[in-house]
């Protein structure tokens, strides 16, 4: 009997398996200029809606296994608005004492003239637990290789991959 | 006269409740700060309610071998070790207890890539004892930090 309870457990285990589903936000980040030569800080609230970013309704027993940031561009208004940008490196924060902040991205250097960038991912970064908090902070910080007196706007696309059974 | 003499003790009950506001006020960590050994100046900004530090200015800020802007080579995480040094978070996730002390946070040695515990205490307004330690706070090592542009 303990046998075939065992095997039931185990059958019933085997058929939740997980799935994965990428999900796609935006985010816009400012700078307010002058800005000084060196790293300079953007950051963004991002309000979590797990529905918005799968496309579908989060269905109750639902359970994110696992999130990751698969890639991430930023881009500005034009061809050249990344001109005086050395670098550009994306991180995650929460007001959460128990979530530490995580380096997420990284672009050394940025080629110019460009209007656009994709990061480079670290694969290491585990995120569910960011994703399981009301909300959480994107910063993005662009290295200024000289002090500029304009504003910086630039459109943060990031795609996350969600493992969820 | 007893209503002069109430009058008079509640004015100085406010004037010394507004003389310890500032005193209460975490952002008072805000600003550039220099580690004793004087090879790096760190500034500390706010992301949301947690306090980071990070390299502002570098003593040597090329790598000797290359010439070129020094970068987190020692991360223990490989993707992240072109990631600059100058603008690199080295205190991360203070948050404010009162009392002048900041803990909760962590300390990032780029010289080997580890991250320690650590707590900040303002002894001053101009000077920090940043304690980074490993498990328990007894076992560690406190340096001191002074405020570059000195607040008088």
């Amino acid at each position: 009997m303990v046998v075939w309870g065992l095997l039931l457990f185990l059958m019933n285990g085997c058929n939740s398996e997980s799935k994965t589903q990428t999900g796609t936000m935006e985010c816009a980040f400012e700078w307010s200029g002058p800005l000084y030569e060196g790293s300079n800080p953007a950051q963004e609230l991002v309000k979590v809606d797990l529905a918005s970013l799968l496309g579908n309704p989060v269905q109750e027993g639902m359970k994110i296994m696992k999130i990751q940031l698969k890639s991430a561009e930023l881009s500005g208004d034009s061809a050249s608005a990344l001109n005086g940008i050395a670098s550009l490196v994306l991180s995650i924060a929460s007001d959460d004492p128990s979530l530490p902040m995580k380096e997420l991205a990284v672009l050394n250097p940025v080629a110019a003239p460009s209007g656009q960038a994709t990061l480079k991912p670290s694969p290491e970064a585990e995120l569910s637990d960011f994703f399981a908090q009301k909300e959480f902070y994107l910063v993005v910080d662009a290295g200024i290789s000289a002090d500029r007196d304009q504003n910086l706007r630039l459109t943060g696309k990031f795609q996350w991959e969600i493992q969820y059974r | 006269m007893k209503k002069l003499t109430l009058f008079l003790m509640g004015l100085a009950l406010s004037i010394q409740a507004y003389a310890l506001m500032p005193g209460e006020d975490g952002d008072r960590l805000l600003g550039v700060w220099e580690p004793s050994n004087g090879r790096a100046r760190v500034k500390v900004e706010k992301i949301g309610t947690k306090y980071y530090g990070k390299i502002v200015w570098l003593k040597e800020p090329n790598d000797p071998k290359s010439g070129l802007p020094k970068t987190d080579k020692n991360n223990p995480d490989a993707n992240l070790q072109n990631v600059p040094l100058k603008g690199y978070r080295m205190l991360k996730d203070f948050v404010y207890q009162g009392n002048n002390q900041w803990t909760e946070g962590t300390i990032y040695d780029p010289l080997n890539g580890s991250t320690y515990s650590c707590t900040i205490k303002m002894t001053d307004p101009n000077t920090l004892d940043i304690r980074g330690y490993i498990g328990v706070s007894a076992f560690g090592r406190t340096d001191i930090w002074k405020r570059l542009a000195v607040k008088k």
